[in-house]
């Protein structure tokens, strides 16, 4: 028993999550802990776990500085696929959970690592420890050969996952389709009732802002991703036509058969609503060095798109978006093309 | 070497093994697998009998070396065929061979060097192999069960058990029904199981070369290390039994120096609470809570006796009180289940019950499935509107609390921000408690008078990493190998705080100064596993003599030692029943198979078909569909029976050796489900022609002769023999039906589907009236066929299912006929039809009765359902004896019970329920025929039972 300082606190903890470096300074350092502190938490709320990684720094930070800290770290595991969130049949809401521990082949050295064991417990084989780095939210293993690799991953228990598995996204369709398939399924158009803490993704406002897109006082007339407020846990995610201030038709997210999350299905929509709405959503291209480019982005994208990007990119936040991958130059034409044909997205 | 020169080497080696044995008082058997050759000098020996027997057959002179030659082929046996393998690197044994010759020559070893004898069922059936596999120890295949075993009951090794060889190998055996039948019926042999185990778990242990030659200890571990889950379960097993020996029972909390204001009683540890029923509860709406009951995971109750273990893996269990009432089989071992309470239980009693319950169990479930009689209980709020237990019941500041009672609550509740609340559980009154950031002594005075204390002054929370488990009240466990740092502040200035950390029998003490409110940090870091409790003491500078204190229950617990298993996923679990089918279990549908996990996740499910017995070469593989979480019975009974349609995969069944079923997702992982064919002294296999199939009849043991028999739909009471071609195969074609091989101790059945169809009808199932049997050897004969067609494997094609279904319905008609009249057959039909009630056959039955007797016939009835066989067995035998159908006397009561037993397994038989027809022998024949009324007591009871599960099915599924 004895008397520590902050810095010999963090540093404790920073080396016990496999860091050479403080916890709280990087986003790897950052996801570490969170992976740490869901495998232990899980299954529970998101607003739980984030309340739980703010109490942990109790004294080792600002409590408001926290809070900003683990803002993205949450919804970044579950990008990466760290996390799940899985319906919680008692209570019709959302819990997160761990994902089984996987590997998914990159390169001919290269393997991402997904998922958790409870209780802090590591499943990587001590002979792969040291080829492990952290980029980002992602975790690495670099080796010699990924086929001989995996298959000793896959002696120690690791679901192999393929990269088509993985990342399988919509097939290419017209926005205007895309659209129309969903408008079909708001068949009815009666008065739905009145719908709990509704608010809309306003279309006519900035595709550039997204947060200042949403309108929960006034609604325009018109078809809407919106969310609604439902007994307790987290809103849901629905389309819903609005005439006169009332919905006239709901359709919830997600809907049968659709493989992501609700709010996949819901900006995969969205993206669709903006195009044919002649607004488009944007990316910008910064050239960062000659060797990589930025992709900034102004609204959030399905976690298809991430898995895909998290895969041959790298996620970064920039000043001014609200996130951004980094992709080696030779690689960002085709991001780019994926970007147009599968979100329609536009350039800024 | 020359053969006789191996045989001189080992006959010496041997002799000279089993003489240090027995000068060192060692009496346990010698096996011929601790020959000591190496792989090269095990080559040159099977080159000189490959030689000897391309020219002539085995020669007894030789026994030794054929002993040791069949106890290593014994040890790479997998459940494939024995001889096969047997003859593979000997090609001239298919002309010279001697099955027998193998017995005799391990026998002769068993006499010379005193060799393991087998035993038990398994020796029966198998009367020759039996012999070079008991001496193989531990064969190459089965010791990833035993490795896997061994990690699964780790939590029950002490020291006493580790120096009992047989107690461990008792425990190993209760445990092994998640492991193969071969690995089953090895686990049976208790002391050399238990030797092995010890063996393999205390390698340093100086008695560990008394169980078995170091050498072959050597190489069973190295061959066992070399699976990699083995090698990772064993490792755990044995951390487990190296902290076993050393530190004894760890989960024993000891005492600590009694704190100065103690409120409560010793803390519990982290398992005693996972053994144990914990209460939380929930907010449903405004004012509206729920209270949940987490209930322990009961898997540590298992291994402490066999009959529980069957009840948990066999029987449904009952939860009164819950919105949920009823749970499958393993429900409660393999999951913590969680519960909403609609009723507020009993204290100390059970709200678990399993029907019908064996000695003892009820009183340990009272033990860790009640809750006790405190009669109040105080429940914090978090924010995702979960309320966790506060055993403290002491408030906090700034903080929400739901407190519940069994006693109602004042009606002017005088606690500021405290209003009653509705519970969706009947029984309780509830108040909801928002507690200001700043509380008056009046608070607290009015806060006492409820029961509750309220705490001021210090906050203690772990900080830096997390914990197993925090109440944010007093009580925290952490993992061993975590940094254990607490951050200290209080909401008052104080110059310095003190740490007092007692452990057991001694008391450590640190004291810092404090800058303003804190925080202060504090590393417990080099803490073992163990209890301990920390005393925090503020010293307030205003007041040198004003002091505030507060304590924290602390728990150091093992790390998880959790192996992550390539076959077992992490985020779902897949439950059948039996635990581990067979292929022919698994085809016939005679398999539950339920999967759980998050609601709604789908899986996907891959069946592969192998023609090997260790999965390795692939025959056949196929999608089979998709299922949603959670999958109950029907719905996979649903999946599997469109694959069973398919052509292909019957044509790949019939060619199996082991079948594959995998689930996965690739958000909770994969589970994976093997199954092979039984292994059996003989069996049939069929290939599928165009228009015929061809029938051969594969020996696993000996060649003693085998009568084969045919039966068809339409007499399905009639048998006919036949013969099998030189090439031992039939070539059946036409209207397929019932093949039979039989010896004295078993027999292989098998309903052949038809090849040709002459009209619609022929589709059809035919049901015969066949006459019923008067006499008991007749009455014999009938129940031997319904046996035969009920146990039958079935290739799985829907019509032949049918016909069969035709031919068990003409046969126990026949057989209820027989012993229960023709008058009951009719208006069981009418019953049956709904043309009249139950009500009926009771009536038939009671009144037939002396008048004394039929209040308790009919109590029995309207009981029937929730008694076990052997109560029924029990309450026949008093009807029996008050009817004067049985004296007095102990053999004539056996003979009795054993008869009635028999016959309700006869007269219960369902078409679809896969339950085996036990042979009825004369003696139970004749007390059939002898009296009618007993047996349409025992026939009602079975239809009683069956319409009570049929009820109880159509709940569930409404539920």
């Amino acid at each position: 028993m004895k008397i520590l300082s902050r810095s010999e606190v963090v540093d404790a903890s920073s080396s016990h999550l496999g860091l050479f470096s403080s916890f709280l300074e990087s986003v790897e350092g950052l996801a570490a802990f969170a992976r740490r502190v869901a495998s232990y938490q899980t299954p529970c709320t998101e607003f739980f776990l984030r309340r739980s990684l703010v109490e942990l720094v109790a004294g080792l930070e600002d409590k408001e500085a926290a809070r900003e800290k683990f803002e993205p770290v949450i919804e970044g595991l579950l990008d990466q696929g760290d996390l799940l969130e899985v319906e919680d049949a008692d209570n019709e809401s959302l819990l997160l959970s761990l994902r089984a521990p996987s590997a998914l082949h990159i390169s001919r050295t290269k393997i991402l690592l997904l998922g958790l064991l409870p209780e802090g417990s590591d499943p990587l084989p001590s002979e792969f420890q040291s080829d492990l780095t952290f980029r980002g939210y992602a975790r690495l293993l670099t080796v010699e050969d990924s086929t001989e690799a995996l298959a000793k991953l896959h002696m120690a228990g690791f679901l192999i996952i393929s990269e088509e598995e993985w990342s399988q996204s919509p097939a290419p369709m017209d926005a205007k389709k895309h659209l129309e398939s969903y408008l079909n399924r708001l068949r009815t158009d009666t008065p739905v009732g009145h719908l709990e803490g509704l608010r809309i993704l306003d279309q006519r406002r900035p595709v550039s802002y997204y947060s200042g897109r949403w309108e929960s006082q006034h609604f325009p007339d018109g078809n809407h991703v919106a969310r609604r407020q439902r007994k307790y846990g987290n809103e849901s995610w629905c389309f819903v036509r609005i005439r006169d201030g009332i919905a006239h038709a709901l359709l919830d997210f997600p809907t049968k058969h659709f493989r992501y999350r609700a709010c996949d299905e819901a900006w995969h929509l969205q993206q669709a609503i903006d195009s044919v709405a002649q607004s488009p959503q944007r990316y910008r291209v910064r050239e960062t060095s000659e060797q990589d480019r930025v992709l900034e982005l102004f609204s959030p994208i399905p976690q298809w798109a991430h898995r895909r990007w998290n895969l041959v990119g790298e996620q970064t936040s920039r000043p001014g978006c609200l996130f951004a991958y980094r992709f080696a130059s030779e690689a960002i034409e085709t991001e780019i093309s994926f970007a147009k044909t599968r979100m329609w997205l536009s350039p800024l | 070497m020359t053969l006789n020169s191996w045989q001189e080497l080992l006959v010496e080696y041997f002799a000279a093994l089993r003489q240090r044995l027995d000068a060192n008082g060692n009496r346990r058997p010698l096996f011929a697998l601790e020959h000591k050759l190496d792989p090269s000098k095990f080559g040159e020996l099977v080159q000189e009998l490959k030689i000897h027997t391309d020219n002539t057959g085995p020669a007894d002179r030789h026994w030794a070396v054929w002993s040791v030659y069949a106890t290593e082929i014994g040890y790479r046996f997998c459940g494939d065929e024995y001889w096969q393998t047997f003859a593979e690197d000997l090609p001239g044994w298919a002309k010279h061979e001697d099955r027998n010759f193998i017995r005799n020559a391990l026998y002769r070893f068993y006499k010379q060097f005193q060799g393991p004898v087998p035993s038990g069922n398994w020796a029966k059936t198998f009367t020759i192999i039996c012999w070079p596999i008991t001496n193989a120890i531990l064969p190459k295949d089965l010791q990833k069960h035993l490795a896997s075993t061994l990690y699964d009951i780790r939590d029950s090794f002490t020291p006493d058990l580790l120096s009992k060889p047989e107690d461990l190998g008792r425990l190993i055996a209760v445990n092994a029904d998640r492991s193969s039948s071969r690995f089953r019926r090895f686990a049976n042999e208790h002391e050399l199981v238990g030797r092995i185990a010890v063996a393999l778990l205390r390698t340093e242990a100086e008695d560990a070369n008394d169980l078995l030659e170091p050498h072959t200890l050597k190489r069973i571990t190295q061959d066992l290390l070399a699976v990699h889950n083995a090698r990772l379960w064993l490792q755990a097993a044995r951390q487990r039994a190296s902290n076993a020996t050393m530190h004894g029972v760890r989960t024993k909390s000891f005492q600590r120096p009694a704190p100065s204001n103690a409120s409560e009683g010793p803390a519990r540890t982290i398992e005693e609470c996972r053994e144990r029923l914990e209460l939380t509860a929930r907010k449903t709406a405004e004012d509206c809570w729920s209270i949940k009951a987490i209930l322990p995971n009961l898997s540590h109750l298992e291994s402490q006796n066999s009959a529980f273990q069957t009840t948990f893996a066999t029987r449904r269990s009952y939860i009164d009180v819950s919105d949920r009432t009823h749970f499958a089989p393993r429900a409660f071992t393999v999951n913590r289940q969680e519960v909403r309470l609609k009723d507020w239980p009993r204290p100390r009693k059970s709200i678990v019950r399993f029907e019908p319950s064996p000695p003892g169990l009820c009183e340990m479930l009272d033990r860790s499935c009640a809750i006790d009689d405190q009669g109040n209980y105080l429940f914090r709020l978090r924010e995702d509107n979960e309320a966790i237990p506060i055993r403290s019941r002491t408030l906090r500041p700034d903080s929400q609390y739901l407190f519940v009672s069994t006693r109602p609550f004042p009606a002017s509740i005088v606690l500021h921000g405290s209003k009653r609340v509705r519970l969706s559980c009947e029984g309780l009154d509830a108040l909801y408690i928002e507690v200001p950031e700043h509380v008056s002594s009046f608070y607290v005075e009015a806060a006492q008078r409820l029961g509750l204390e309220v705490r001021t002054g210090i906050d203690l929370a772990p900080v830096g990493y997390p914990t197993r488990m925090w109440t944010g009240d007093g009580e925290v466990s952490w993992n061993l190998s975590s940094p254990k740092i607490l951050g200290v502040t209080t909401n008052i200035e104080v110059s310095s705080i003190a740490f007092d950390l007692a452990g057991e029998n001694w008391v450590k003490r640190i004291e810092s100064p404090i800058m303003g409110r804190g925080p202060l940090f504090v590393d417990l870091s080099d803490l073992g596993i163990g209890s301990y409790q920390l005393r925090v003491t503020t010293q307030i500078p205003s007041a040198s003599t004003t002091a505030i204190s507060g304590e924290l229950d602390i728990e150091v617990v093992a790390d998880s030692d959790q192996v992550l298993s390539p076959d077992s996923a992490q985020g779902f679990k897949v439950l059948t029943s039996p635990t581990l089918p067979t292929l022919e279990q698994l085809w016939s549908g005679s398999t539950k198979i339920e999967v759980f996990g998050p609601f709604g996740a789908q899986i996907s499910v891959r069946v592969k078909f192998y023609s090997d017995a260790e999965a390795k070469i692939v025959d056949w593989d196929c999608p089979a569909g998709k299922l949603t979480l959670p999958v109950r019975d029907s719905d996979w009974n649903s999946l599997f029976q469109r694959l069973k349609e398919n052509r292909q995969a019957q044509t790949a069944y019939e060619r199996a050796a082991s079948c594959r079923l995998v689930f996965r997702s690739i958000d909770l992982g994969e589970s994976t489900l093997d199954c092979e064919r039984e292994f059996v002294p003989f069996r049939w296999s069929v290939r599928t022609k165009n228009s015929s199939q061809m029938l051969t009849l594969v020996r696993n043991d000996s060649r003693e002769s085998i009568s084969l028999m045919r039966s068809r739909y339409e007499r399905p009471d009639c048998f006919e023999p036949f013969v099998l071609d030189a090439k031992g195969e039939s070539e059946e074609r036409g209207p397929g039906g019932l093949v039979v091989a039989r010896t004295d101790s078993s027999f292989a059945a098998l309903i052949l589907p038809q090849t040709t169809m002459s009209s619609l009808s022929s589709l059809g199932a035919v049901i015969t009236h066949i006459q019923p049997r008067r006499d008991a050897r007749g009455l014999v004969a009938l129940s031997d066929s319904l046996m035969l067609w009920n146990d039958a494997e079935l290739l799985g094609d829907p019509i032949s299912l049918r016909k069969r279904n035709g031919a068990i319905e003409s046969l126990k008609s026949a057989v209820i006929e027989s012993v229960c009249g023709s008058r009951w057959l009719t208006l069981e039909t009418d019953v049956e039809n709904g043309r009249k009630s139950l009500y009926a056959l009771t009536t038939m039955v009671t009144s037939t009765l002396p008048s004394r007797i039929q209040q308790t016939v009919s109590d029995i009835f309207r009981h029937a359902h929730q008694l076990s066989k052997n109560e029924l067995a029990d309450l026949a035998l008093d009807m029996a004896k008050m009817a004067r159908l049985v004296r007095d006397s102990e053999s004539e009561m056996a003979a009795f019970r054993a008869a009635f037993l028999s016959l309700l397994g006869i007269l219960s038989v369902e078409q679809d329920a896969h339950a085996t027809v036990p042979k009825l022998d004369e003696g139970a024949a004749h007390l059939a025929l002898k009296s009618q009324v007993l047996m349409q007591f025992i026939r009602l009871v079975g239809l009683i039972t069956r319409r009570h599960r049929a009820d109880e099915q159509e709940r569930e599924a409404t539920a």
